[in-house]
């Protein structure tokens, strides 16, 4: 075990106090939840405790592997604390590359073929994402589109995406679907003071054949209307993507 | 008769203390006492077991829910328009999207990301501007009928961008001029269309439709995939299964190893496989912040986040241990 001295004099001197708290947490272990002090200090999460402890030690490792492996070639998108933290900073990094000022940059988004092992090499620009789940439909790598999903298979994993920026980026005026990312099943949550969702983590375009509408909708940021493109097949689904599911 | 209990949180102490004063043979034989409800915490549970108690619940399904709309109307109300073909037509439109909005929300969040309450009111302001509109205009505003009720009457409620998205699709196959056609369908299966009303009865044939309608609407009514219903039912199973879970009884019996000494193992293989905390002077020298580099910076956040999150986590597992051996 790796307890520091400090932290053991803490926990001693912390014991009087904390006792309603720890039996809190002692039943929480019993009943396979997670205590209500390690939910408030973390991510949002829907899993139990033990899947959730392991969740953790994953994470950990991802950050570790950074640490000591260097930038990974491909990031494990649901390995974030706070992922909008992340897709800012791809864009910040291509606007910084190319001297463009960063909010004429947006991305795009590209399917990759390739599986997880298969890709050694991060992308000249942008960044390449996995760990998305897809819920309601699923992806097909020969029509490079997305389809029903398979009778009782209610989760599908998406392909490695590659986060692509891309200055003064045209909105697309077909073939997609405007799908919302959120981190957890509930896909409800609260807006923090960084204007960020708790939950909610950003659009992502997803290539499908479905025919396609047009939809007039206020953008948060400059508070215009711009009209999307969408497919009201998959809006009736409730498709969307998750970084993590619940068990 | 005391309406709405749920909206005098604060008098519900008093009042259940009056009905525990109450002396069954000192009152008149003839004395009641109604009292109506929304589902609340905060209602006197001595009350509730002592009296009689009925319920009113909006009916299930989409059959029922449509049944419950016409079963409020009758032929002059279907004739009220001047175009009561078209009135006819987008009303049952509306019915439908109505009884849609409602019964989406069994599939939790697949459904709506937010459980909105809509209710009867949403549907009767936009039947009587639906009324107003299709009889003032020579031409309908399908348009302005979208919005007034996607946006403005059921949107009212809506708080999530992404469920005002859904709002406006859905409105969009009722109040369209493809309603008017008398092969229109609401889904592919062909089995909810926009029927064609009898003009000397349109209610009687409305209603004969309805019945004839599946009692349980399969997912595809709401544009979904066969799956929402396992998903629905999955949703149905943990809210009964999370309301047993609070009826059990807090003390297990003891067999085997005891409670304790459980919970001291499960602590102990999770202290294990904590990892220490990250030195995050030493990622931030071997990762700075770089002009052209700002994965540096998402780093050094997110292992301090993760410090922050470990601490917590080892404080607490360290303690409880402690406090276990020592008892």
């Amino acid at each position: 075990m790796h307890f520091t001295l400090k932290e053991l004099q803490r926990a001693l001197k912390g014991l009087v106090v904390l006792s309603a708290e720890l039996e809190g947490m002692g039943n929480a272990v019993f009943d396979q939840r997670v205590p209500l002090s390690w939910t408030s200090a973390a991510y949002p999460s829907l899993k139990p405790l033990s899947p959730w402890f392991k969740d953790l030690v994953q994470r950990l490792l991802f950050v570790t592997n950074w640490v000591d492996l260097g930038i990974p070639a491909v990031f494990w998108i649901s390995g974030f604390f706070f992922p909008q933290g992340f897709l800012t900073a791809i864009l910040q990094n291509y606007a910084r590359k190319y001297n463009f000022p960063i909010d004429t940059v947006a991305f795009s988004f590209v399917m990759k073929d390739e599986a997880l092992e298969e890709i050694h090499n991060k992308p000249e620009d942008g960044c390449f994402i996995h760990g998305l789940f897809l819920e309601g439909a699923r992806w097909d790598r020969r029509l490079k589109s997305l389809i029903d999903p398979k009778p009782k298979e209610l989760f599908s994993p998406m392909p490695i995406m590659h986060m692509l920026p891309q200055k003064d980026r045209p909105t697309p005026t077909s073939g997609i679907y405007r799908c919302p990312v959120y981190k957890i099943l509930t896909r409800t949550g609260t807006l923090s003071t960084t204007g960020h969702s708790t939950n909610f983590v950003t659009w992502i375009e997803i290539p499908s054949n479905k025919p396609t509408i047009f939809r007039s909708s206020l953008v948060s940021e400059t508070n215009a209307q711009i009209r999307f493109c969408d497919q009201d097949y998959w809006i009736k689904a409730g498709v969307a993507c998750f970084c993590a599911l619940r068990y | 008769m005391l309406q709405n209990c749920h909206l005098s949180i604060s008098w519900m102490p008093i009042l259940e203390q009056i009905c525990e004063s109450m002396e069954v043979d000192k009152m008149h034989s003839e004395f009641r006492l109604w009292l109506t409800s929304m589902p609340s915490e905060h209602f006197p549970t001595s009350i509730l077991q002592n009296g009689v108690k009925i319920t009113k619940e909006p009916p299930k399904g989409l059959r029922a829910n449509l049944k419950n709309t016409y079963l409020k109307l009758d032929d002059e109300k279907l004739k009220k328009s001047n175009k009561p073909r078209e009135y006819q037509r987008l009303l049952f439109g509306l019915s439908f999207y109505h009884a849609i909005v409602i019964e989406r929300k069994k599939f939790g969040p697949l459904g709506w990301n937010i459980p909105y309450e809509f209710n009867d009111t949403d549907m009767d302001i936009t039947a009587a501007q639906l009324e107003l509109y299709v009889s003032s205009y020579a031409e309908i505003p399908y348009k302005v009928l979208q919005q007034l009720a996607s946006v403005v009457n059921y949107g009212g409620r809506i708080t999530d961008d992404k469920d005002m998205r859904t709002s406006d699709i859905l409105i969009a196959d009722f109040f369209t001029p493809k309603i008017l056609d008398s092969d229109y369908q609401f889904s592919f299966s062909g089995i909810y269309y926009s029927f064609v009303p009898n003009v000397d009865a349109p209610h009687r044939s409305y209603l004969d439709y309805i019945e004839s309608l599946p009692l349980n609407a399969e997912p595809e009514v709401f544009g979904m995939h066969d799956n929402a219903s396992i998903t629905c039912a999955i949703t149905e199973a943990d809210a009964t299964f999370s309301i047993i879970l609070t009826l059990q009884p807090r003390i297990t019996a003891a067999g085997g190893i005891s409670r304790e000494e459980q919970i001291i193992e499960l602590a102990r293989a999770m202290a294990i496989m904590l990892p220490p905390q990250y030195d995050i002077d030493g990622i931030a020298l071997l990762y700075p912040t770089d002009y052209h580099e700002s994965m540096n910076t998402v780093l050094v956040q997110e292992s301090q986040r993760y410090n922050r999150l470990l601490q917590v986590t080892k404080f607490s597992i360290l303690s409880v241990l402690i406090i276990l051996w020592l008892n």
